[in-house]
């Protein structure tokens, strides 16, 4: 409501962020770069799960992923993605970053993922080369 | 889109399962709603049957309460960094009070001997009667305005003077539930404020005008009652408490107001979101009618007041050029990451004319088209 938009950078797009050998690696990094534009400009914020940022913990802060913020993972976000695991045959990282997009309020995601395709989210497309 | 220096385009998939129906629903939602109404409807009781609480004490009690109605269920990392903002919250508090002390026996150095600045009993008024041609404005206010029977203007004016404790105390309570982040720059700004009025109030212990009139005898007698309007309002609880905790305060600290301060924290601090001028200009009046209010009870110089607005203009001023800087840092740092996907864009943007690559692009208008 007073903040700007959040976008989510979901696990894929952060692995393709991280890892120059992956074959979306520039795109992602592109896309990426452009969204941080936004964010200096105060037209969103970039936020992404406590549990996916664990992997890339030297790139917080005073790293290339400076930007963003945790969405922390709470007990109660882990018991609601089991019950989502158990509902619908989802995986449970797909189901925890659904939960925590509910719970925050997000409906913006950057992803790599087509599973996020599903749902009523507006997805950040990176194009095939 | 493959275009390297054009903003993200999001786009919806076509058929799409609604997250609200598919999450499992916070079940402490409801909880937390039905007490925050609970608890606003019990203030409110305890507001006309009790009086409002304006002691620092009750108003962190009643806070207290209310961030507990609003946090249950909330995860332990919630709950942790709330009591460390609650311990920064009381430290300014804690701070604010000390100054009374110090604004009133000076400050010890090493313990060997104090500074003790000398009381400001004429100064602010002589800056009033230069910017009012010769004329004391609180002795004008009431010469014209002061009567025996409580006016309406009386209601107005003590209600306004009133609002000092409870107006930034709820706005910070709701943005403390709604966005952390809103609600650490609000407190950003506040702090700042309330650091440089407490080094003001040291350096510069001024005299109101009630005590200039009736200790120092600068001019006739002014009248001060500033919770006559809201007693005439029916709310007799909140004036008794409100002379007990006067009594406990920094009588010597009119230079800056915070009065007037606090009064114009909270409307520019809600600006950016609003968009017609109008209306901004509407919450300006609040300030304005404070300030008219605190020289009418004889609480205030005018100065006081302006110089409390620009300190709070000086405390946007400083945070918002901060917040930007600290953004610009952290967006140097991701460019800086990925120098490749950096060089790219550069020359890019700057052949693109400016039409071609608008601000807004990424608006939220664009955004509700996207999805629909």
């Amino acid at each position: 409501m007073l903040d700007a938009p959040q976008v989510l950078l979901e696990f894929s797009f952060l692995r393709a962020l991280a890892d120059p050998d992956h074959a979306d690696h520039s795109r992602a990094a592109a896309e990426y770069l452009a969204l941080v534009d936004q964010f200096e400009r105060k037209e969103l914020l970039l936020v992404a799960v406590s549990d996916h940022l664990a992997e890339f913990r030297g790139w917080m802060h005073r790293g290339p992923l400076a930007p963003l913020d945790r969405l922390w993972v709470g007990l109660q976000h882990r018991r609601a993605a089991r019950r989502l695991v158990a509902a619908t045959g989802l995986p449970h990282d797909v189901a925890l970053t659904l939960v925590m997009c509910e719970r925050h309020r997000v409906r913006r995601m950057a992803t790599l993922d087509p599973t996020f395709g599903q749902f009523d989210l507006e997805l950040l497309t990176v194009d095939p080369g | 889109m493959s275009t390297t220096a054009e903003a993200p385009t999001f786009v919806a998939a076509s058929t799409r399962l609604r997250l609200s129906d598919l999450v499992p629903y916070d079940e402490f939602r409801v909880a937390r709603l039905a007490l925050m109404f609970e608890f606003l409807f019990i203030y409110l009781w305890w507001l006309r049957i009790m009086g409002l609480p304006v002691d620092r004490i009750s108003v962190a009690i009643s806070v207290g309460i209310f961030l507990v109605c609003a946090f249950i269920g909330r995860s332990w990392r919630t709950w942790g960094v709330l009591l460390l903002d609650c311990l920064a919250y009381s430290v300014m508090w804690w701070t604010y009070e000390a100054t009374r002390g110090a604004a009133d026996d000076g400050i010890g150095v090493l313990g060997l001997f104090r500074i003790k600045f000398p009381r400001q009993v004429d100064s602010m008024r002589d800056i009033d009667r230069v910017m009012f041609f010769g004329n004391d404005p609180n002795v004008v206010l009431q010469d014209h305005f002061w009567e025996p029977s409580v006016r309406w203007y009386d209601v107005v004016a003590s209600t306004t003077y009133m609002t000092h404790f409870v107006l930034p105390i709820i706005t910070m309570a709701v943005l403390w539930v709604v966005s952390r982040r809103q609600w650490v720059r609000f407190m950003k700004r506040f702090a700042t404020l309330l650091g440089v009025a407490c080094v003001l109030f040291v350096l510069l212990p001024t005299v109101p005008p009630w005590m200039a009139a009736e200790q120092y005898d600068l001019f006739g007698r002014l009248h001060r009652d500033a919770g006559r309007g809201f007693r005439h309002l029916g709310f007799k609880g909140f004036v008794n408490d409100y002379h007990i905790a006067l009594s406990n305060g920094n009588a010597v600290a009119a230079m800056p107001s915070l009065h007037a301060s606090f009064a114009f924290v909270v409307p520019l601090f809600f600006f950016e979101w609003i968009r017609r001028r109008w209306v901004k200009a509407a919450l300006l009046l609040f300030p304005v009618t404070m300030l008219a209010s605190l020289v009418y009870l004889g609480e205030h110089w005018v100065i006081d007041g302006l110089v409390g607005w620009g300190i709070t203009a000086g405390a946007f001023w400083f945070w918002n050029r901060m917040e930007q800087r600290t953004r610009s840092v952290r967006s140097l740092r991701a460019r800086e990451g990925f120098p490749m996907a950096a060089a790219l864009r550069q020359p890019l943007d700057d052949r693109l004319p400016a039409e071609q690559f608008p601000s807004d692009q990424f608006s939220s208008d664009q955004f509700t088209t996207a999805s629909q």
